[in-house]
């Protein structure tokens, strides 16, 4: 769903994209809801998985929205048919607040990729050899070097460590890894 | 949130948003409003009203955050509120979740080795953020407190030898995030807590550290958001830094 991901809503309609804003939030966990009142060429830089534009912006910019990869969401006045969640999806704001969340809620399951049935997995072996490497108090580098794999990849071990525990820091991890009986006390250095 | 004005009464400020308890608190005020309007309560305390509603409306509503307005009040306003700050999280918020890690320590069963691995992560913590605080008082405020008396107009031409070599840009570079500990803390206890412990007092622990967060979230929101911008523009005006 949305979870942790960015959006942005471009619209000169302020009190609309406020709404949409706290509709999002209130109903949907973003990680941020940016709202531009104009389309700007750095659009293509921001970080949103999510793109809300009002009509009349994409159709002045359809063009250059083509090349963009990330989702879109057209903002409408009128009803649509039921192939209306490709992308660019529409949303017809005229609806009330129940079926606008609902559209919305469509919108964000068809376009669940895959990488989200993963979501809740558990630690892969690997992953778990990482985190006592880290909680023992041993750097990247190092443990690149005593797995004999890249520090590119140990980073990209950690970063799905963080995100499957939800755990920040060092300490925390060692925290984590105390606690589960990877580790004993004695080896945190 | 619903928007606090002058004339509303201190009340029911409190009725729509209790979080602000301790936050009316760290201006001297205590409970027991009566009727008084929050207009009422800050002339009897000698407080600019403005700033009070712009810190009480600020507070944890990150939609409505007045950068603008707050960066007209005086930053010996500012830095007075700061300080009250960190006396009620050394003081009370960070004494009152030690205690009831004691209290769970005590009540659980001593078999259970995994509080004790909670309790040494949250005086790691402890440690962080005292330090993180002495740092502040120790170093910015005075800092902050010279630059606004050289920022007099009649004392401007005070000699600026005795300033300390700090500056606004120092403080940005060193202004570490210390939450990131604290959600890390308060994602243990809720995920990963296990064995023989007691339940009532562990939540009442993530209940105060949802709290704290919250707080220090809007804290450092006004430290980087307010104070080090005029702050800055201060030094850029004195001519201590090349503009
Ligand atoms: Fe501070
Ligand atoms: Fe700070």
């Amino acid at each position: 769903m949305l979870t942790g991901k960015n959006v942005l809503i471009v619209s000169p309609n302020q009190l609309q994209a406020i709404g949409l804003k706290s509709i999002l939030y209130e109903y949907f966990s973003p990680k941020e809801v940016d709202i531009q009142s104009e389309f700007d060429n750095s659009l293509n830089k921001h970080l949103a998985e999510y793109i809300f534009l009002s009509s009349d912006i994409y159709l002045a910019h359809q063009k250059k929205l083509q090349a963009i990869t990330r989702k879109l969401v057209i903002l409408t006045e009128f009803e649509q048919d039921e192939e209306s969640f490709e992308n660019p999806a529409m949303l017809n704001t005229t609806l009330s607040q129940t079926e606008l969340v609902d559209k919305l809620e469509t919108i964000f399951k068809k376009n669940a990729g895959k990488s989200e049935d993963d979501q809740n997995e558990k630690l892969s072996l690997r992953e778990i050899e990482v985190l006592v490497l880290v909680a023992r108090g041993f750097i990247n580098k190092q443990i690149a070097d005593k797995l004999s794999i890249s520090l590119h990849t140990v980073m990209s071990h950690r970063k799905n460590i963080t995100r499957k525990l939800g755990i920040k820091t060092v300490s925390g991890l060692t925290m984590y890894a105390l606690l589960n009986g990877l580790i004993q006390p004695k080896d945190v250095r | 949130m619903k928007l606090l004005t002058a004339k509303m009464k201190m009340a029911d400020a409190i009725h729509a948003n209790y979080l602000l308890i301790p936050v009316i608190n760290r201006f001297g005020i205590s409970l027991g409003f009566g009727e008084k309007t929050i207009e009422n309560i800050c002339s009897e305390h000698d407080i600019d009203v403005d700033f009070f509603l712009a810190i009480i409306n600020a507070f944890g509503n990150k939609n409505y955050f007045p950068e603008s307005r707050l960066q007209t009040f005086s930053v010996i306003m500012i830095v007075k509120y700061l300080k009250k700050t960190h006396q009620y999280y050394r003081e009370t918020l960070i004494p009152s979740i030690e205690n009831l890690l004691e209290l769970l320590l005590e009540k659980s069963s001593r078999k259970n080795k995994s509080l004790a691995v909670v309790k040494k992560f949250f005086d790691e913590f402890k440690k962080e953020f005292f330090a993180h605080l002495k740092r502040e008082e120790s170093i910015t405020f005075p800092y902050v407190e010279e630059i606004y008396k050289m920022y007099q107009p009649v004392q401007k031409s005070i000699k600026k030898k005795k300033l300390i070599s700090y500056s606004m840009k120092i403080y940005k570079a060193e202004h570490d995030e210390i939450d990131e500990k604290l959600y890390d803390l308060k994602n243990i206890l809720i995920k990963y807590i296990s064995g023989d412990f007691d339940n009532a007092i562990c939540s009442a622990i993530i209940f105060e550290l949802f709290r704290l967060e919250k707080d220090m979230e809007d804290h450092s929101r006004i430290e980087d958001n307010i104070l080090m911008p005029i702050v800055a523009e201060m030094e850029k005006s004195l001519k201590l830094i090349k503009a």
